[in-house]
């Protein structure tokens, strides 16, 4: 067709990246190609929404009255600058508070800012959510949380994802797991697509994990399947972890997760002898509960148990090829001053992911502890991350400052002094890391929408209006893409010519075993089935080196005969992504909003029938 | 010539929803609302729960076999059953036969059906819904007549 183009696009919505073909006429995004999830189908609705924010405007009411007037960029970054200056002169740095809610891809660059500035206070989404798992990870093994190496492992351990929903686009990877004849264990309350098409299906109450994960360990160690020369050689705590375990027979716990105690040890001995094996963790279900990080170190101990850590087929650090290159996941936070949640957490701090602590973020602000929070200059920041979201959106109106960015106005906007128009990823250019050491090129499909600028600009507009140095953001956007590369060998005209992906010129070939010469990044340099950090804080804060587990049914103080049935509200649904896509007409159509999956064998224990609720 | 065949395999579908809203959104120029997708969205009870899935238009002729005006018809390159909706009636009979239930009603009562992207087909292309599935449940294939 004349007069239109494609161009090659990653989608934004979540972090997967998927690749669109856009095609594009006279501007506009006129159809897409791809294999994507409903999500990314939505792209053009997504994109041209009626609630976008296509201008810069400030607060012209008072806060919460939603009342704003557009304003220039150069009158908006005018007024930060001067307000976050007069902060920092009056009150100190550490008093404003920079957040980066989701996309993730500007995230390097919003830590430099807030360095710059000299604020301890980077923190993101991740707070209530991924960096706890990583967290729990870290803990044993030193390291950033390793993915099971899919290419070579025998049997996969899917802990709490339903990928077809959360992560459609895997699902080649699966059914091609599936035709190789790897055994798939799936843990999950719900029966799934995913789940359907497991060996076995571990069917635990929501929030069991760590004692489903203690008794496959309890399997594992009674029947002799663990890996006796790794935990010799490589093993912190075995002994106390043991002993620990001993307290998790599978008829104790048939009894604490409603899973068959034979079943427990049918995947225990399924996981420990069919290797290599593989877990795939998912980054949030597990760790959105009171006892989520040991939990997660619970399940996390079994690789070490049964040798499956960074072995061909097992969870590995170094399975593919590696390029090297800048920025996401290098760039150090400012901690010479005390950060938010420090006291708090002291363990997030000392198994330092370079982020401040933010899940208290209401109390800080609205109880001054440690200090007063004056400032809050928020990327996506939607206070309905929050547990009890009304009490943070409240106290959003006690900060002398607030700007926020988003491409659409949420409810949190309306707290705001500025809002600010955040692009698409059809509206600007991005450099991707992706697997296999390769890095691809997202192009701008689109002009921006009204005055709307790529995320990264728009932190290098307010650097510069506050004439903070940082020598990388100094440089210009352009500058900051080649920068990201620079390790890899490649430069960004390069990478330009070969959007859906060019590998680095230096590339680490696959390494395994790392540790027989290089040890764990450990207090004790071995994988710590007992963590020494966790340790560290048993009496401050009552924390366990042991995969400790508590049962929320006993510590919670509810009524459970009188309130015996779980709400969960976190579940994925294949259409929506946090709260990013409620606003996307096709979406929002597809189910009635109202919806609440039970097990039928409590509607019917309940006499409940379907109507207005859906059952 | 070439045949046309757009299939659907129920036991793949893990209900995504991906081609019932691209469908939407290639029969439809600017993101208006309230457009009808040709695909359905159904409950179904398979290994032991209520299982979402999205079916669509198999081609499979019975809504041209009932159609008492001549309104539906066979595309001859294709095979696909398509609509001319000037012809419609809208006396809705194909609604009853189809099997799928993957008749929709215009604004105007006339006939909507799947066209399996037929404009997309002549540029080489499969069907949106076919292109965009992740699982191969939605699948397109040309068969030599």
């Amino acid at each position: 067709m004349p007069g239109k183009v494609v161009k090659k696009v990653h989608c934004g919505i979540c972090s997967s990246e998927c690749p669109i073909d856009a095609f594009v006429e006279d501007g506009r995004i006129v159809s897409i190609e791809g294999k994507l999830c409903s999500k990314g189908a939505a792209s053009r609705q997504y994109v041209y929404n009626k609630e976008r924010i296509l201008y810069p405007m400030k607060q012209t009411g008072e806060k919460g009255d939603g009342r704003f007037e557009r304003i220039s960029w150069k009158e908006a970054y005018e007024i930060i600058a001067k307000r976050l200056l007069k902060i920092r002169e009056r009150q100190g740095a550490q008093t404003a508070v920079f957040y980066a809610g989701y996309p993730k891809w500007y995230r390097p660059a919003l830590l430099r800012l807030s360095n710059a500035y000299g604020s301890p206070n980077f923190c993101t989404e991740s707070s209530t959510c991924f960096q706890a798992a990583a967290l729990a990870w870290r803990s044993i093994y030193g390291n950033q949380l390793c993915f099971p190496d899919l290419a070579h492992t025998n049997t996969l351990l899917i802990w709490s994802s339903n990928l077809y929903h959360s992560n459609t686009a895997m699902a080649g990877t699966f059914q091609g797991l599936k035709d190789r004849g790897v055994k798939i264990i799936a843990v999950d309350p719900r029966k799934t697509p995913t789940t359907e098409k497991a060996d076995i299906h571990l069917r635990l109450f929501p929030g069991t994990d760590g004692a489903l994960a203690l008794s496959m360990a309890y399997v594992i160690l009674t029947e002799d399947l663990y890996d006796r020369l790794f935990v010799e050689k490589y093993v912190y705590g075995f002994e106390e972890y043991k002993s620990y375990v001993c307290e998790f027979p599978p008829e104790r716990v048939q009894k604490i997760t409603g899973i068959d105690a034979e079943l427990i040890r049918k995947a225990a001995r399924l996981y420990a002898g069919n290797g290599p094996a593989g877990i795939l963790f998912s980054p949030s279900p597990v760790v959105h509960n009171i006892n989520g990080v040991q939990n997660y170190r619970a399940v996390h101990c079994l690789p070490a148990l049964t040798g499956n850590y960074d072995v061909p087929g097992g969870n590995c650090p170094m399975a593919g090829e590696v390029s090297p290159c800048n920025e996401y996941g290098k760039v150090k936070r400012f901690n010479k001053v005390e950060a938010i949640g420090e006291k708090d957490f002291p363990v997030w701090f000392d198994l330092s992911c370079e982020e401040a602590q933010c899940t208290r973020l209401t109390d800080y602000i609205q109880q001054e502890n440690p200090y007063p929070l004056k400032a809050l200059v928020g990327f996506g920041f939607s206070h309905r991350m929050w547990p009890q979201p009304e009490k943070l959106q409240e106290a959003l109106r006690k900060l002398d400052f607030f700007v926020n960015v988003d491409l659409f106005f949420s409810d949190s906007c309306r707290m705001a002094d500025i809002i600010l128009p955040a692009a698409s990823s059809f509206e600007r250019e991005e450099v991707c890391i992706r697997p296999g050491g390769a890095f691809s090129f997202s192009e701008k499909a689109i002009e921006p929408l009204g005055e709307a600028k790529n995320d990264i600009e728009i932190i290098m507009g307010m650097l510069k209006a506050m004439e903070l140095k940082d020598e990388v953001l100094e440089q210009g956007y352009e500058a900051y893409m080649d920068y990201i590369l620079k390790p890899s060998g490649l430069t960004l005209t390069e990478l330009r010519q070969h959007p859906r992906g060019l590998k680095g010129k230096v590339c680490i070939p696959p390494r395994f075993r790392s540790y027989e010469k290089e040890g764990f990044s450990t207090p004790s340099g071995k994988a710590e089935l007992v963590s020494q950090v966790l340790e560290r804080y048993k009496g401050s804060h009552g924390c366990s080196g042991l995969p400790y587990y508590t049962d929320y049914r006993e510590t919670v103080e509810i009524d459970r005969t009188k309130y015996p049935l779980i709400l969960n509200t976190g579940s994925r649904k294949p259409q929506y992504f946090h709260t990013r896509t409620y606003r996307v007409p096709y979406l929002a159509a597809l189910e009635d909003a109202v919806l609440i999956e039970m097990n039928p064998a409590d509607i019917e224990s309940y006499a409940l029938k379907e109507g207005r609720v859906r059952l | 010539m070439k045949r046309c065949y757009l299939g659907f395999d129920e036991e793949k579908c893990v209900g995504c929803y991906a081609c019932y809203v691209i469908c939407q959104d290639v029969h439809n120029v600017v993101c208006e609302e309230n457009i009808n997708s040709r695909r359905v969205i159904r409950q179904v009870s398979a290994h032991g729960y209520d299982k979402t899935v999205c079916p669509g238009c198999i081609h499979c002729g019975r809504c041209m076999e009932i159609c008492p005006s001549q309104a539906v018809y066979r595309e001859e390159d294709t095979g696909f059953i398509l609509v001319d909706q000037k012809k419609c009636t809208g006396c809705k009979r194909c609604e009853s036969a189809c099997p799928v239930g993957a008749i929709r009603f215009g604004k105007s009562g006339e006939m909507e059906k799947c066209d399996g992207c037929i404009d997309r087909i002549r540029e080489g292309k499969k069907p949106a819904c076919a292109a965009i599935c992740c699982t191969g449940a939605v699948y397109f294939e040309k068969k030599p007549q």
